[in-house]
């Protein structure tokens, strides 16, 4: 070779490189189109020994497998398989030497009278040997018509020195083509996640239809790359239970359509179907050879069902290929991979589909292993892409129906409160209420129930149905609702052994029961939870679906809504017994209120009459000696009147009455008589502490109290607790004072102070409620109530007047004052 | 015949006085009246060593006197008062102060002194609160039957 055949043929390397890796969609058939023209050939083949091929033994064992085949018609014709023993490429291959072959229809090996040579009239050969970078042996040809030169030696020296650059070529397309795939479909995937993305927001999730937009973009990749006729990918059926059914979703060869879901296990035994089975990758070498290669196949992909591959798969490939007749097909290889979309909870493979290809249009026409393992990267990254697409679904969804489920459950608790506030709640109405809840909240639940316990007769009976279930039952005629459940242990019933234990159960076959398909034939799947409060049980909640799948939240909601039935059913039996309570107290007041009325009345009979007596005995004793206990019977008797006059009006308010009043004008005279009257019974009870009860007369005046207008039977009441309380809680040796005067906003008052026992801040109006006694005062006086000054307080506003306490001084000493309403100062007419 | 009597009501200690001194077979009689029972727990142990025949519980005694109150010590309410006075409980003082009271009699080695209970509750409101062996007689009207009560426990009937 001259030095100008050097710097052609190094230019020439140079552009065979460039061609083959720089353009935008490097291919191997590029690169042959490459040196065909510039061995100024028809086409060119590559070739690599096939891996069980056995080049020592005699003849040679094995075949040359067709890489990558172009001719410049157009056609494709790729020579497979040919045979070791017996072609000028194979001996070629065999010898590790060139070799020109001037006419290849009459030495042209097996393949010499082929319809492609005669067409084409293809008549010279030029072979080449080549090794692989993996170190496999392979065969570089190019081809001549007839009326071109032959192939010289010349040529010969040309197409070996561009057959050293062909390995290295070969892979680096091959890798270039991968790099660019995987890169591509991150791009893609990326993209769609991204699109409905608005500034600070996150993106929207995408819809179906986008979805399978997508995975047609990354089929057409698949496709392109591998340059196959069909890219497919397969996806689980959201719908169908996990790993049951997947659906095409995306194709580059819509004729696909017609396989377009895989039942698993049903559909094992087809290819696809025995990658979603197993979860592992498969590939078929050449379907054509399907039934040659049915023993080594059968072992590799155990379950796989032997079928004519060969003559229906070679005449459709013929077809997609549009190959002509007679002419050799490239391989029809066939590969899939699982698709994952991580590792699921048990620290398994998460199956979500399955992406495959079939049927390469150019070289390199078999799929390897490298082939498969970068399929499988892309099918990792639509998992991945899917798996997230679709968490993101649930979350959302779930997200959604929780979010629903706490907006239901707040207008449920609104409605068991409202329940509540009758006089006889109806439990039917709530479960109505709860099943309805159900149907929001759980999407698929249409044929709900629940179930209750019959503690006496030990058994769960239907207690409520919602009203497509009970249609239902209705329409199958079917006597199911009266239906009882004994609480047995080991039942064959589920809704007993989840009443027993406590805990949920799921059935997503229910229509291969003997137990429940009879009762809802169309009941696909079941959810028992038990309705109850910590570990008292009251109950059953039935969810069943018919046609969707149960969702991911479903125990869940279902078992929340169980509790909160568990707690109603709870509150319904505490207000029940709540209520029944409360009228048997109400009708016990009203009984006690009636006999303390009444007592009250019985006694002041026997005690007005023995006052009568007790004045006319007082009248006719001579002697202060006689008088003295006199007196004493005297002030007992009035005490146990004020005390049946304390019961009445107890009785009285306690009715809810208003307190009768026989107002009259009382004036100052008799104001002044009464409360010495008063002062001296309260004397003669307080004698052991020697307290002085005393009337201060100078307020008792008309110039300043000219009269009020008041009862005076209450009057007396009110005054007569007041000294009461003064005695019980009077130091000894100290006075009482009982006072009247004008307060500084011109109210007329009558108060009474002592010396005692204080009264703190803030205990100034507590004093005046029913029942309250201060903490001191129950230890100084076992007896009383903590009735008096709340009686005083309640005539007193009955007046229309008002109780002040006066809070004590740094003396000790306490003003309770009654302070009457302007209206009873009206000087009398 | 010596008495304690546990009683907030002056007026029931002098009228029992004049009962008891009506039958000749129980004079003379002497009555030492406690009035509360913070002064109960104080007197304690002088009243263990003093021989009375009969010893007279009124039930429901208050704690103390507005007087008493004034003293810190009478502010050092025991947890089962403070249970009465918030009303946690049913104020039973004597049922306690008997009870204290056999015990100082039992630590001192005194020779038990027969106690009856005085009130206005009855049985079915004490049933359980009572020691078996202390009767009961209800406050009524008329102070016989507590007479005659007091004569059978001193053996002077």
């Amino acid at each position: 070779m001259n030095r100008e055949q050097n710097a052609s043929s190094a230019e020439h390397l140079s552009a065979l490189v460039l061609s083959t890796l720089a353009e935008e969609k490097a291919s191997i058939s590029g690169m042959l189109q490459c040196i065909a023209k510039r061995m100024n050939a028809f086409g060119s083949g590559l070739w690599e020994v096939s891996q069980d091929a056995k080049l020592q033994a005699s003849p040679p064992g094995g075949f040359l497998i067709t890489l990558a085949t172009w001719w410049n018609t157009g056609d494709l014709f790729a020579m497979d398989d040919v045979p070791l023993a017996n072609s000028p490429a194979a001996w070629v291959a065999v010898n590790q030497q060139s070799k020109i072959v001037g006419d290849i229809q009459r030495d042209g090996g097996a393949k010499r009278n082929h319809p492609f040579w005669k067409r084409h009239d293809v008549r010279g050969m030029l072979a080449v040997p080549l090794t692989y970078l993996d170190g496999s042996q392979g065969v570089l040809n190019v081809y001549r018509r007839e009326g071109a030169d032959a192939f010289t030696e010349e040529d010969q020296r040309e197409l070996e020195l561009m057959a050293q650059l062909v390995p290295g070529l070969f892979r680096a397309v091959r890798e270039k083509i991968g790099l660019d795939l995987v890169s591509n479909v991150e791009r893609v995937l990326r993209d769609a996640e991204g699109v409905a993305s608005e500034a600070g927001q996150r993106p929207k999730r995408l819809n179906l239809t986008q979805v399978k937009k997508v995975l047609q973009k990354v089929c057409k990749m698949v496709s392109d790359s591998f340059d196959c006729v069909e890219a497919s990918v397969f996806l689980e059926d959201p719908l169908a239970l996990p790993g049951t059914r997947f659906k095409n979703l995306a194709t580059t060869e819509p004729s696909c359509a017609k396989y377009a879901v895989y039942k698993i296990p049903e559909d094992e035994g087809r290819l696809t179907g025995w990658v979603l089975h197993h979860a592992k990758p498969l590939k078929i070498v050449d379907l054509a050879n399907f039934d040659r290669d049915w023993e080594s196949l059968r072992k590799e992909y155990p379950g796989l069902l032997k079928r004519a591959h060969g003559t229906h798969d070679v005449e459709v490939a013929r077809k997609r290929l549009k190959s002509k007749i007679g002419d050799d097909l490239p391989p029809l290889s066939f590969m899939a991979v699982p698709v994952f979309g991580g590792i699921d909870w048990l620290g398994g493979t998460d199956l979500r589909g399955v992406l495959r290809c079939y049927m390469a249009r150019t070289g390199p026409y078999y799929f390897s292993d490298r082939e498969i393992n970068l399929l499988g990267v892309v099918a990792a990254q639509v998992g991945q892409w899917w798996a997230r697409w679709r968490t993101r679904g649930e979350l959302e969804q779930e997200n959604q129906a929780w979010n629903n489920m706490v907006e239901q459950l707040g207008v449920l608790n609104a409605f068991v409160h409202e329940e509540f506030q009758k006089a006889k709640p109806d439990e039917g109405a709530v479960f109505r209420r709860a099943l309805r809840v159900v149907e929001e909240v759980i999407p698929g639940a249409v044929l709900n129930d629940i179930r209750m316990h019959d503690p006496a007769a030990k058994e769960l009976y239907f207690a409520q149905f919602c009203p497509a279930a009970s249609e239902e039952l209705t329409r199958l005629k079917s006597n199911d609702a009266d239906r009882r459940f004994p609480i047995v242990p080991y039942s064959k019933h589920a809704g007993v052994r989840v009443f027993l234990a406590g805990k949920p159960w799921c059935r997503h076959d229910a229509r291969s029961s003997k137990i429940y398909h009879p009762i809802f034939p169309n009941v696909e799947r079941m959810v028992i939870v038990p309705i109850g409060v910590k570990n008292e049980r009251f109950g059953l909640l039935d969810l069943r679906w018919t046609t969707k799948p149960i969702p991911p939240h479903a125990v869940q909601a279902a078992t929340l809504l169980g509790r909160q039935l568990g707690i109603y059913h709870q509150l319904a039996n505490l207000v029940a017994g709540q209520k029944e309570a409360v009228t048997k107290a109400e009708a016990q007041k009203m009984e006690e209120t009636q006999a303390n009325e009444d007592f009250a009345h019985q006694l002041r009979t026997p005690i007005t009459e023995a006052q009568m007596r007790l004045e006319l005995a007082l009248s006719g004793s001579r002697f202060e000696s006689e008088r003295r206990p006199l007196y004493v019977l005297r002030g007992l008797f009035r005490r146990t009147e004020r005390v049946a006059m304390s019961m009445r009006l107890l009785s009285e308010l306690s009715h809810g009455r208003l307190l009768t009043l026989k107002p009259q004008w009382l004036d100052s005279d008799v104001l002044r008589k009464k409360m010495i009257e008063l002062a001296d019974d309260a004397e003669i009870a307080n004698l052991e502490k020697q307290i002085t009860f005393s009337v201060e007369r100078g307020g008792f005046r008309p110039h300043v109290i000219n009269s009020i207008w008041a009862d005076s039977s209450l009057l007396e009441q009110m005054i007569s607790n007041l000294l009461d309380n003064a005695g019980k809680y009077s130091r000894r040796n100290t006075v009482v004072r009982i006072l009247a005067g004008i307060s500084s906003t011109g109210r007329h008052y009558l108060a009474v102070t002592n010396k005692g026992l204080r009264f703190r801040e803030g205990e100034t109006e507590k004093c005046k409620l029913r029942s309250w006694r201060s903490p001191d005062a129950k230890l100084i006086a076992s007896e009383g109530r903590g009735i008096g000054l709340w009686l005083v307080n309640e005539i007193m506003e009955s007046h229309g007047g008002q109780l002040q306490v006066i809070p004590s001084n740094h003396d000790s000493e306490t003003e309770i004052r009654l302070s009457f309403p302007p209206e009873s100062y009206i000087a009398k007419p | 015949m010596r008495i304690l009597l546990l009683e907030d009501l002056p007026s029931f200690a002098d009228a029992l006085q004049q009962s008891l001194e009506a039958r000749q077979e129980l004079r003379p009689v002497g009555i030492e009246r406690i009035a509360t029972e913070y002064e109960f727990r104080r007197r304690l142990p002088e009243l263990a060593r003093e021989s009375f025949q009969v010893a007279i519980f009124d039930v429901m005694v208050r704690w103390c006197s507005l007087e008493e109150l004034d003293t810190p010590e009478a502010q050092e309410l025991p947890p089962e008062v403070v249970e009465e006075r918030d009303g946690i409980k049913k104020w039973r003082s004597g049922v306690r102060c008997r009870r204290l009271f056999a015990k100082a009699l039992q630590e001192i080695g005194a020779s038990p002194v027969p106690c009856v209970f005085y009130s206005v509750l009855d049985l079915e409101d004490l049933g359980e609160e009572l020691n078996g062996d202390t009767p009961l007689i209800v406050k009524q009207g008329e102070l016989e039957p507590l007479v005659q009560e007091i004569a059978r426990l001193t053996g002077r009937r």
